[in-house]
């Protein structure tokens, strides 16, 4: 009945139907319903071109990042996906290098002795740690200051 | 967008497909240019309101752009597409649900039903020729109404949009048994709801 069956099938099964009533009036009825339903007539699409419009800002807005197109079955985003990769690791390994480069010239780099005051706590700027250093003796002192008590753990043995 | 003057128009459904997957939004406009029409009414016939077929399309086109780079061309696009719209519009109507704005009866009244009742036409019935097709309308309107949007679905798919059960059920990610199931309890309580209509076609 819903469309598996043969012509002769069809015919051989409906005329055994004929014999049930109840499986008849089943079948007449599914019918029924399905011309009524069938017989609605959906009420067009108002503004068509609005709607590809409003999906066009929607896509811009919402789904700029889609999930995974990078993946998609024909696998053309590939070289998209490695330059990026690429561009990435380059400029993440500048940004790395320019750190590098920058705390250790705070060490002391390129002076042979000095004294380097770092604020612990912005909260409270009375706390505060100097560090001063001498090269050629190579010792460095840590001068804490603003602390109540320093925490038997973090204590310099 | 223009797509006819690109030459989108002619290409397959794959073609555009690949392209939308490269990032290309003038062939997944094209998609939805040929697909737009089809999608809203198979969701109008599900929620039988012009500003939610419009809302649940839009949101269902905006999901398949959204994961188009999942799809792996294993069916086609409609039918994938399908899946999507109808999903939404059963997680937009169990929402509605939720809060409160309708009541779907998810048993039959079978007390109400002569099962064994030969249908023929009956005395004082309203025949169907004799009502007008707005009265039709909002009777229709009410009886699917009442149907759980599974089983809502499931009727529309196949009285309507003609799809056997194992296409329905690919759509719908149900077993071919769910889906007769299914298929069983929305024309019966179509049956109760819209008796006086129908025995009189």
């Amino acid at each position: 009945m819903d469309g598996k069956m043969s012509a002769g099938e069809l015919e051989e099964f409906s005329a055994e139907l004929s014999k049930y009533p109840r499986a008849e009036a089943e079948r007449v009825a599914v019918e029924k319903i399905g011309q009524l339903l069938r017989g609605q007539v959906v009420p067009p699409m108002r503004n068509e071109d609005f709607f590809n419009e409003q999906l066009a800002q929607r896509m811009r807005v919402e789904g700029g990042e889609s999930e995974g197109r990078e993946g998609g079955f024909l696998g053309v985003e590939w070289g998209a996906m490695w330059r990026r990769l690429i561009w990435g690791g380059v400029v993440g390994l500048v940004v790395v290098s320019g750190l590098i480069w920058w705390a250790s010239r705070e060490v002391g780099g390129g002076r042979e002795n000095g004294v380097e005051v770092v604020g612990l706590w912005p909260g409270d700027p009375s706390i505060s740690a100097s560090t001063i250093y001498d090269r050629q003796g190579k010792i460095t002192v840590v001068w804490l200051e603003g602390l109540d008590y320093i925490p038997p753990t973090s204590a310099l043995k | 967008m223009g797509t006819d003057e690109l030459g989108l128009e002619g290409l397959e459904d794959a073609i555009l497909v690949g392209r939308a997957q490269a990032g290309e939004t003038r062939a997944f406009d094209q998609l939805v240019t040929r697909y737009r029409g089809r999608a809203y009414a198979l969701i109008y016939q599900m929620t039988r309101n012009e500003q939610d077929a419009w809302d649940i399309t839009q949101d269902g086109f905006l999901k398949a752009w959204k994961s188009i780079g999942r799809f792996r061309g294993q069916s086609a696009f409609y039918t994938w597409l399908y899946r999507i719209l109808v999903n939404r519009a059963i997680d937009r109507l169990r929402k509605k649900e939720e809060e409160g704005g309708v009541k779907f009866d998810e048993k039959i009244g079978w007390e109400s039903v002569a099962m064994e009742a030969v249908t023929v036409p009956q005395v004082g019935l309203l025949p169907v020729e004799k009502i007008s097709d707005e009265e039709l309308r909002v009777r229709i309107d009410e009886a699917i109404g009442r149907l759980s949007p599974e089983h809502r679905a499931v009727i529309i798919l196949r009285e309507i949009e003609g799809l056997d059960y194992a296409e329905i059920g690919e759509r719908m990610e149900s077993s071919v048994g769910t889906v007769m199931s299914r298929l069983f309890y929305a024309r019966k309580k179509l049956q109760i709801l819209l008796r006086d209509l129908y025995e009189n076609i």
